[in-house]
């Protein structure tokens, strides 16, 4: 092959598309959500349901997905990721459904719910990364059908449109080996240089002149006799109009090449080589504006580096290196899920990029110590780091390892306290924590057993909140010490206020005018309602009162009648 | 709506100018204006209740002793057995009950001692006279004159019968327990490898009561054992011991005396007669009684289960050559043979029942059983009894287990100290040597939480 005939091409008038989604790191992601939660597909349409769909879409790379996710189709990245868990066996879950009524025009999925098969997904993490990275390669590359497949399907980052599928299930289609044409393709690839953005056209050029039967064969094999007619490209019409293509493509045409194979070379490349993050593409304008489908507008690609290791069978498994500052830094060619999940139980993610970024938690590092005693974080940290672990970081390590070791709990023990030692208890014993006191299993056929051997024991059953008290006259640990007699508080003096008002009522409104008037120019406190024709004031201004009321009135002299 | 607050929207809203001073009237306050706030204020007094008791009708006061016994609010048609007139069966409610209503508000209400006031709309719609609520207070129960009027005072404990009783307990021995559904099952006397039991529960002298109620209500099926009516109606059986509660501890009734309010409390259809009910329970046993003249007079019977505080167990209780003891059913008092039930292993002939201790089941209760003349009996006169006795006391309690416990270690001075001054005051943690605690289930959480925070983990071990 001689690649050298590929051309470069300048990419500053083109639109480039680089692609930032890690189909690997949602694909874990997705798995631990399922492993995690109980997922029930919908009767219709076998769909996730839409608060799952709305969870997941927040945690997966893609962040359209969570607006995606409210249409009615859904996410598609988020559909993808679904489809290729099952598609590598990660989940099951039933595809085919049931039609429940003669008039059904679709199946029902009841009670659907989402398995997932752990052990296949161990199987697929213990593998290399590259090992990883070629099975899912792989899957890709061998998901096709007569119309699932570049000329007719969309990929869920494409943005090119396609050929009318009509009559896809005829002529040449249901026989090409789409599978090894992406391989050939991915091979071609593997052969250019990194970094390098290479003309599309160039590439259509190179593989019309040394390879024009890559994808559809010279003599191609047709469904039905009478296909042969329509030629090799039968199955491939242009239009003006996107739903009414009709313009039939001859193999005489000289660039009938480039207008088959050319398209599919353009849907290729923003397939899977883009999904996977290996290329990046670039597109401009059509070369047949106003035509379907479109001709010439992916103009550029770009392989990356580890696309290039890893056609060679050189991925970069993982560099790790744990810093000073308790920092863990991962370097992969791709997501190292599985050295992800052993590092979790003690790490906590800092930054989820090309360079994962982890950082040491002590709480969990200690927790998971309890949890599992035989573990040695240093041991497993010093394994994976390509550099000597910072002397600090082993210090901590062994600080954090004895600080696991302070606390047991034993649950579901009883204790034995025995005044007398009784030897059939002993098989019961755990351990013994003074001369008449024991951690011992199985209380309860501790307790049949020693009452069955008339030895009168005396069962404690202790409350979930408290302890329960020994009976009076019993010695045990669990007696509760004498509380001293608290003299009796005495009573405590409450104060509380009193106040004396005394209100006059008036039985004409003039009279009760005059008083209120004289009280007011007097200065004294009062409350006067004329609606009720009544004057209040306090007990204690009842000497000032008086003396003001004495001048109230000069056409009447006031006298004051108690009522009661 | 609780008594207070009928009351307070009783006298706020409900009640007329007329009303209250109706009530004021009644009840005897003060002659001057009443207010609605100090009507509110003296109204659950017991300022002239006497009077306006004793001012009722028989069917009133009877009435009271229902709305007494139900203990919660009821609606107006609950008063339907005292209407002077005939309630029609058509008609809408307000149509059915509002000169009922009328007729409450004039003989009880305006008396002062019935509370009404409307109900929150809380589901359909219902009217003004459907959400109507009314209560008698339970401050003035104990004012209510009694039921039976004409009970009266005789000296003596009248006459019991315990041959229902004695001829329930020879059945010892005879039954195996059947059928779990039977409703008779609860109360077959019955032995289980040695075990005595009440069907399947471990006997007490109390079944014995209560088979004494059975089978005084069993007696009478349909009729008295039928489900009351949970709004209006009691059961006769009820009716009739709340009856009987209402005497003094000399008085006696006649079951003619009984029945206008048998009448009033129960489904007047289903009614059986007062006689026979009566003489039904004095064959139970639940029910003395006594005669002057021609005529019969009841009252509760005194516990027969109890233990007179004269009795000597010499009486029904001897020790066979081996040992074992021997109780005659005929005379052995019930609680006696609950006792020894607990602590035996029983064996039935007939009417005679023999005993041998039971070592497992002494140890459970020996301490119990402290200074009982039961106890003093055993211990002088069957010395395998007293052998086991004071074999298992002495031994009791010196095997403790304590389960629904946890148990941590800790191995560290300043997490135990952090513990100590977290927990120590509270007492539901117990410090133990060697850096042992143990603490009720509960306490796990705050525990684990302090262990945490002292920047240590929990390591935990799960019993298998």
């Amino acid at each position: 092959m001689k690649l050298a005939e590929l051309k470069t091409i300048s990419v500053d008038d083109l639109e480039i598309h680089v692609n930032t989604f890690d189909i690997r790191r949602d694909l874990h992601v997705f798995f631990n959500y399922i492993r995690s939660r109980l997922v029930k597909r919908s009767v219709r349409g076998n769909d996730l349901p839409k608060t799952d769909a709305r969870r997941l879409a927040k945690l997966m790379s893609n962040p359209d997905a969570i607006g995606d996710v409210e249409n009615v189709a859904g996410s598609l990245w988020l559909n993808f990721i679904d489809t290729l868990a099952l598609k590598l066996n990660f989940t099951l879950y039933d595809t085919k459904g049931e039609y429940r009524g003669y008039t059904s025009s679709e199946p029902s999925f009841t009670d659907n719910y989402i398995d997932y098969d752990l052990k296949q997904y161990k199987k697929f993490t213990s593998l290399s990364l590259l090992q990883q990275e070629r099975l899912l390669l792989e899957t890709l590359i061998k998901d096709y059908g007569y119309s699932k497949n570049e000329f007719f399907q969309r990929h869920v980052l494409s943005s090119l449109n396609r050929f009318d599928s009509s009559g896809c299930a005829t002529r040449v289609l249901p026989f090409l080996e789409f599978g090894k044409a992406r391989q050939f393709l991915m091979n071609i690839l593997g052969q250019c240089q990194s970094g390098v953005w290479y003309s599309t056209a160039s590439l259509i050029q190179h593989l019309k002149k040394y390879h024009p039967f890559f994808l559809i064969p010279k003599t191609p094999r047709y469904k039905y006799p009478r296909d042969k007619e329509d030629g090799r490209y039968g199955n491939f019409r242009e239009g003006k109009e996107r739903w009414y293509c009709n313009d039939k493509i001859s193999v005489k045409d000289k660039d009938a090449f480039e207008r088959v194979e050319g398209r599919y070379v353009e849907r290729f490349l923003e397939g899977i080589p883009f999904l996977m993050g290996y290329a990046d593409v670039a597109y401009g304008d059509a070369l047949n504006p106003g035509r379907y489908p479109s001709l010439g507008k992916l103009k550029a690609f770009k392989v990356h580096d580890h696309f290039l290791r890893l056609m060679k069978g050189k991925t970069i498994e993982s560099k790790v290196a744990v810093l000073p500052n308790f920092e863990i830094h991962l370097e992969a060619d791709f997501y190292p899920a599985s050295l992800l999940n052993s590092l979790a139980p003690f790490t906590g993610i800092i930054t989820d990029d090309r360079v994962i970024v982890l950082k040491l938690n002590k709480k969990k590092a200690i927790q998971h110590l309890a949890d599992s005693p035989s573990f040695d974080l240093t041991a497993f940290l010093k394994k994976l780091t390509q550099n000597p672990l910072p002397s600090n970081i082993a210090v901590e390590l062994l600080e954090w390892s004895g600080h696991s070791e302070m606390f047991t709990l034993y649950s579901g023990f009883g204790l034995l306290e025995s005044r007398k030692k009784i030897t059939m208890a002993d098989k019961f014993s755990v351990k013994t924590i003074s001369s008449d006191v024991s951690l011992v299993r199985n209380p309860d056929k501790l307790f049949a057993e020693l009452e069955a051997a008339l030895q009168a024991p005396l069962i404690l059953n202790h409350t979930d909140r408290t302890l329960k008290n020994t009976p009076a006259g019993v010695k045990s640990l669990f007696t509760p010490p004498k509380k001293k007699k608290t003299a009796v508080a005495p009573k405590k003096t409450v104060t509380v206020k009193r106040k004396k008002f005394v209100t006059l009522y008036f039985s004409s409104l003039d009279v009760s005018e005059a008083c209120r008037d004289a009280l007011i120019k007097a200065r004294c406190p009062v409350e006067a309602d004329p609606v009720n024709r009544t004057i209040t004031y306090s007990w204690a201004n009842q000497k000032d009162v008086q003396k003001a009321l004495k001048s109230a009135g000069t056409t009447f002299r006031l006298r004051i009648d108690d009522i009661d | 709506m609780n008594t207070t607050k009928i009351l307070h929207k009783m006298c706020q809203k409900e009640l007329s100018g007329a009303d209250i001073k109706a009530i004021a009237k009644a009840r005897g306050f003060s002659d001057k204006q009443v207010t609605p706030g100090l009507l509110e204020t003296f109204l659950l007094s017991d300022i002239g209740l006497e009077n306006v008791f004793d001012s009722l009708e028989s069917e009133e006061t009877l009435m009271l002793h229902l709305l007494k016994l139900k203990n919660r609010t009821q609606d107006i048609s609950f008063f339907e057995r005292i209407s002077t007139k005939t309630i029609a069966r058509y008609g809408t409610f307000n149509q059915k009950y509002g000169d009922l209503f009328k007729q409450v508000k004039m003989t009880l209400i305006r008396k002062g001692i019935l509370f009404f006031a409307l109900e929150p709309v809380i589901a359909e719609r219902k009217t003004k006279l459907e959400r109507m609520a009314f209560c008698f207070p339970s401050r003035f129960h104990e004012f209510l004159p009694s039921p039976l009027p004409s009970a009266i005072s005789l000296a003596g404990a009248g006459e019991t019968t315990e041959t229902a009783l004695r001829n329930k307990l020879v059945e010892i021995g005879r039954h195996k327990v059947c059928d779990p559904n039977d409703k008779k099952t609860p109360f077959i006397l019955n032995l289980q490898q040695g075990r005595l039991r009440s069907g399947t529960r471990p006997f007490k002298a109390e079944h014995l009561s209560q088979w004494q109620k059975f089978a005084w209500s069993d007696a009478f099926l349909p009729m008295l054992s039928y489900t009351p009516d949970a709004n209006h109606f009691v059961a006769p059986l009820d009716a009739l011991m709340y009856a009987f509660d209402q005497l003094k501890t000399d008085q006696w009734a006649t079951p003619q005396e009984l029945t206008p309010l048998l009448k009033l409390f129960c489904r007047p259809e289903k009614l059986p007669e007062a006689e026979k009910i009566c003489a039904k329970g004095w064959q139970t046993g639940c029910l003395a009684r006594q005669k002057k003249g021609s005529q019969h007079y009841y009252r509760p019977a005194s516990s027969l289960i109890e233990i007179p505080a004269t009795y000597q167990p010499d009486n029904d209780m001897r020790v066979l050559a081996d040992g074992r003891v021997a109780i005659n059913l005929q005379t052995v008092p019930y609680k006696y043979l609950e006792s020894l039930a607990r602590i035996a292993k029983v064996k039935a002939n007939r009417h005679i029942l023999t005993l041998e201790p039971d070592p497992v089941r002494l140890g459970r209760v020996v301490k119990e059983m402290r200074d009982e003349p039961l106890k003093r009996w055993l211990l002088k006169n069957s010395p395998l009894f007293a052998k086991t006795i004071r074999q298992m006391e002495k031994r009791w309690a010196k095997q403790i287990v304590h389960r629904n416990i946890d148990v941590a270690q800790v191995k560290d001075l300043s997490l135990t100290v952090a513990l100590k001054k977290a927990f120590e005051k509270s007492g539901k943690v117990v410090f133990m040597p060697d850096g042992f605690i143990a603490f009720a289930p509960g306490m796990r959480t705050a525990i684990e939480a302090q262990v945490i925070k002292s920047g240590f983990a929990v390591k935990t071990v799960k019993a298998k």
